[in-house]
């Protein structure tokens, strides 16, 4: 486990938006660093700035003030496609909504990242097919998101978070809406993956869920970031 | 990644169900009627240009000038005539030259009488053997006409085929009036397809002089030539002697001579540009249905919001955005103009058929493979043009707006 | 039905989505535009038509030997004086005269052009008559006159037909012969009839002895049993030809009849483009249909909270109808509007070639009836999807996301 590898850095970060008249500070100065093999938790009440957080650790937006480096590059000096290259290899996405796309059935949402980084498709397919099973579902490949239950559609998605096999899991309160035993199965998961090397960053409210798992929990508040918890985990 | 961005489209174009049919049925209805009409207005031509049958010799034609009415010899001021004929003779390269004569006739048979074109048989051994040759023509039934023969005719094959308004058809050996002249039929000739050979009389030049009144002017004169290589040289050279004998300077010229190119070119143009016309009112259609297509996806652009969201997550360019978007437009474009071409052709065909029946014409309508390729090529084409615009504001779209339920 | 806050709701919605609306009204305005434009020229022509058999063709019979596309390019059949004189005593007829026509050259510096000459009686000319026109300019004929010739309108403009133009008194070359220009007619409309040549009909048989046959006989007849007296002139001429019925080398034909055969012509083109342009309008408005849907759906919810609220099936069926119809309508308002100011242009530009007899024709039903097929075609459009959200389930459509 490298430890004190620097994958993903906020510094000095704000993000400000404009909602009618009013100028919305989401995040006000912040500073993140999530280093190889952390699990590090961002937690915070509604309103905090953790969504936007996380969109700005997940490179998928712009900050307003200050930068941002993935994999020690300053993202704002990419190019667009560039930096869509950099993320899609670098870092899987786990939504509370699951976010998967109705149109396509599990098997082909979990080979959908790895179409855009240009793989053939018999590679895609195969590599579905083993990601299908190390989420248990491989009975239900050919099935639509519409006919998944929540939890099976969170698995699918985790499935396909790991498509690219990233150093990076980003997950934006994966339990959010699934039932508390459903919840569980999908956070031992998490950990199990933490435990096999990735790096895995985790917004949340919940702060046993935060504290449960996580090395580290930055604390967000009104936009900063209130404190930080470090937590030795074996 | 292209095949899967068309696998992609074809996917999300079918579960849009109603909505894509309804996009799809505008550029449809438009491709259908561009290629009927393209099909129609080219089997027409083909039909047209049959009527005029290019005989497989090359000859030189010669008319005098005149208003474009009717056929040859009608309209002119200053006929051809039988001194212009001698000075043709002499001309370099001219094998024979042949005059012809077009008349109005009065034909009587079985009570009944149709007002119909004759022209006049030679009664020179040689031009009379050329007859046939330069028109391309032989007879069906009976013999040829001889340059012996004095009141024997030839008959077009409406007349055997009872398609002429006599009541009954006209056969080998009968005996019909000709401007009260009385006739004997002694050929009929083969089917041309042609609706002047097809209801023409062909008489002696001595007879049709008697009966139509003429004796010297000439309405057309077919020069055939030694050497077919020459045939533009020939054509200058016969051009400046008939300037000379019939005293007009370059450029007043009251005669017109033209290789038979020349004047299937008048009728083509005519044609095509009738064709262009209608076409162009036709591919109105074709633009009210690509602003569907504009339509359509502007709206699955917006709807799909969300999913563009997710593909930009898991890594999507904006290139691959746009493309996957670009590809779903050209679908759709494609989709119609293959429907478009099935109904289109079909309707092309059986409409040819028709006209060319009605004509009196054997005319195979041709599968235009051309036409086809490039009508597919352009729906396509014309479906990714309207889809630009919506593809680039997918692909601009940001997908932070969108994840966040 | 709807109420004015419906309408306020309905066009606010429309503006809302402006592309949508902008792209549906595109499409319906293209289809109309057409329409009105082809059917503006279509009335010109027919008015054109009617004019010409209305007016002082009415009473007109027209007699021409058969054989020839056009009078005097055949001369295998005959009409001569003697059956002028046959024409002459038919009871109906009350008077009649025969027209020679012959194709010449015209001459002018290098040019030459090949046009018709006519002749007629100055003192009674018929065939200038039956077109409703006289000498404009200049003076007409008179039956000394054998080296004079009238022309037709276009003469008198250059480079219509020759680059140079005529004026009175000049000197004009015909078939190598000098004439001098005694007047211009007035235009008759197309440039074939305008590039006319008229002479005395002395003079024209002075110059062409060997034409002996007439081009065509024109008599005026009694208008109110016209078609009785062109029977009676087949059957006097029959006679004097010796000629079974059937089997005549001749036609008669009052003007009215012939002018029909070219409207019956002109009806099946203009109808057939006219049928293209309304498939551009089943086109556009099955791009309304779609955008209708769309509408629909997008405000899935919408609909819901409005059911809610109170408001009746019909209701929601009203304000989707009226947004389509209001969508065709303006298309109509645009379209007519395009598709006048074009015709205008092109009217314009036509008469100044010397096609004014092509030139569009407007009434008011054009407006009218082009307005509300865009309104109804809009309408139409819309009454499925219009359909399908009136009936929207309220709870489903409450918890719709």
């Amino acid at each position: 486990m490298g430890r004190g590898v620097e994958v993903i850095r906020l510094k000095n970060v704000a993000k400000h938006y404009r909602l009618g008249d009013n100028l919305v500070r989401a995040l006000d100065g912040v500073d993140f660093v999530i280093n190889e093999g952390d699990f590090v938790s961002i937690m915070g009440p509604s309103g905090s700035g953790k969504s936007t957080a996380m969109n700005l650790v997940g490179s998928l937006d712009t900050p307003t003030k200050g930068k941002i480096y993935l994999d020690k590059k300053d993202i704002s000096k990419l190019s667009e496609s560039a930096l869509a290259q950099l993320r899609g290899k670098k870092i899987g996405f786990i939504f509370q909504q699951f976010n998967l796309i109705n149109n396509l059935t599990a098997k082909e949402n979990i080979a959908l990242p790895m179409m855009f980084q240009g793989e053939g498709e018999s590679e895609r397919l195969k590599k579905a097919d083993e990601l299908l099973s190390m989420v248990d579902l491989v009975d239900r490949g050919d099935h639509y998101p519409n006919q998944l239950s929540g939890g099976q559609q969170q698995r699918v998605a985790i499935a396909r978070a790991l498509a690219n096999d990233p150093e990076v899991i980003l997950a934006d309160e994966p339990t959010g809406n699934l039932d508390t035993k459903t919840g569980a199965i999908v956070m031992k998961f998490l950990g199990k993956l933490h435990k096999e090397g990735k790096t895995v960053v985790m917004v949340t409210h919940d702060p046993k869920l935060a504290q449960g798992y996580s090395d580290i929990v930055y604390w967000l508040l009104d936009g900063k970031v209130e404190k930080i918890t470090k937590r030795r985990r074996g | 990644m292209f095949t899967d961005y068309f696998k992609f489209s074809f996917k999300n174009l079918r579960h849009r169900g109603l909505r894509t049919w309804l996009t799809l049925l505008g550029i449809f209805i438009g491709v259908t009627v561009v290629i009927a009409l393209i099909g129609l207005g080219n089997g027409l031509k083909l039909t047209v240009e049959a009527q005029f049958g290019v005989s497989s010799l090359e000859v030189i034609t010669i008319q005098a000038g005149g208003v474009q009415f009717g056929p040859p010899g009608s309209g002119v001021s200053n006929p051809l005539t039988e001194d212009d004929l001698g000075e043709i003779l002499g001309v370099n390269n001219v094998e024979y030259a042949i005059r012809r004569n077009i008349e109005t006739v009065k034909l009587e048979y079985n009570d009944h009488i149709s007002i119909t074109n004759s022209i006049d048989f030679p009664e020179d051994k040689d031009e009379s053997d050329l007859f046939f040759d330069t028109n391309d023509i032989d007879t069906l039934q009976g013999r040829r006409l001889k340059d012996s023969d004095t009141n024997a005719v030839m008959l077009g094959y409406n007349y055997y085929a009872n398609k002429v308004d006599l009541g009954e058809s006209i056969e080998v050996g009968d005996k019909i009036e000709v401007n009260n002249e009385s006739l004997k039929v002694v050929g009929i000739l083969e089917k041309q397809g042609s609706f002047i050979w097809d209801n023409i009389v062909v008489i002696p030049r001595e007879k049709s002089k008697e009966i139509s009144g003429f004796d010297e002017e000439i309405d057309l004169i077919v020069v055939v030539l030694k050497n077919t290589e020459l045939i533009e040289k020939t054509k200058e050279d016969l051009e400046s002697t008939l300037r000379h004998t019939r005293n007009v300077d370059r450029g007043e010229e009251d005669f017109d001579v033209s290789t038979p190119e020349a004047a299937l070119e008048t009728v083509n143009q005519v044609l095509t540009g009738v064709q262009i016309f209608i076409v162009i009112i036709a591919l109105i259609s074709v633009v009210v249905g690509a602003i569907g297509i504009i339509n359509t996806m502007t709206t699955s652009v917006m709807e799909r919001r969300k999913d563009i969201g997710i593909m930009k997550a898991v890594g999507a360019k904006n290139s691959d955005i746009f493309l996957q978007f670009l590809i779903e437009a050209g679908m759709l474009g494609l989709a119609g103009g293959i429907a478009g071409i099935l109904l289109g052709s079909a309707l092309s065909y059986f409409g040819t058929v028709g006209i060319a029946s009605f004509l009196g014409t054997d005319v195979m309508p041709d599968v235009n493979i051309i036409l086809i390729f490039v009508t597919l090529v352009a729906s396509f084409l014309i479906g990714a043009m309207s889809g630009i615009i919506p593809a680039i504001k997918a692909a601009k779209q940001n997908p932070v707006e969108v994840i966040r339920g | 039905m709807i109420g004015k806050e419906g309408i306020k709701y309905s066009l606010r919605n429309l503006k809302k989505s402006k592309d949508r609306s902008f792209f549906t009204i595109l499409s319906i305005l293209i289809g109309i535009t057409t329409i009105f434009i082809f059917i503006s020229f279509g009335l010109g022509l027919f008015s054109y038509i009617d004019e010409l058999s209305g007016g002082a063709s009415a009473d007109k019979v027209l007699i021409m030997a058969k054989g020839s596309s056009a009078p005097g390019l055949d001369t295998t059949f005959e009409l001569n004086s003697d059956d002028l004189r046959v024409v002459n005593g038919v009871t109906g007829v009350y008077e009649a005269e025969g027209s020679y026509f012959k194709v010449i050259k015209v001459e002018q510096g290098g040019e030459v052009r090949y046009t018709f000459i006519a002749s007629y009686t100055p003192e009674n000319p018929l065939i200038l008559e039956s077109f409703d026109i006289g000498v404009e300019k200049g003076k007409n004929l008179q039956p000394s006159d054998s080296s004079k010739v009238v022309l037709g309108y276009n003469y008198q403009d250059k480079d219509k037909i020759f680059s140079k133009a005529y004026e009175i008194n000049d000197r004009i070359t015909i078939d190598d012969r000098d004439f001098r220009v005694s007047g211009f007619l007035e235009s008759i409309g197309n440039p074939q009839d305008d590039s006319q040549v008229y002479i005395n009909e002395n003079a024209f048989e002075e110059i062409y002895p060997d034409t002996t046959s007439y081009g065509m006989i024109i008599a005026r007849v009694d208008k109110e049993n016209i078609e009785l007296v062109v029977e009676r002139i087949e059957k006097a001429l029959r006679k004097s030809r010796d000629q079974e019925e059937g089997k005549e080398d001749f036609y008669a034909q009052s003007y009215a009849d012939m002018l029909e055969a070219y409207s019956g012509a002109l009806n099946m083109i203009v109808g057939f483009i006219v049928l293209i342009a309304i498939i551009s309008v089943i086109v556009a408005a099955v791009n309304t249909t779609n955008t209708m849907f769309t509408a629909v759906l997008e405000r899935y919810k919408e609909i819901g909270i409005l059911k809610a609220i109170g408001a009746k099936n019909s209701e929601i069926l009203d304000i989707f109808l009226f947004e389509s119809a209001f969508l065709g309508f303006v298309a109509g308002i645009i379209g007519i509007a395009i598709g006048y100011l074009f015709t205008q242009l092109a009217k314009s530009i036509l008469i100044s070639l010397g096609w004014s007899f092509l030139s569009p024709l407007y009434n008011v039903w054009l407006f009218v009836g082009c307005l509300l097929f865009a309104t109804v075609t809009g309408a139409i459009a819309g009454v499925v999807p219009a359909y399908r959200a009136s009936k929207i389930n309220t709870v489903d459509a409450l918890r719709y996301e």
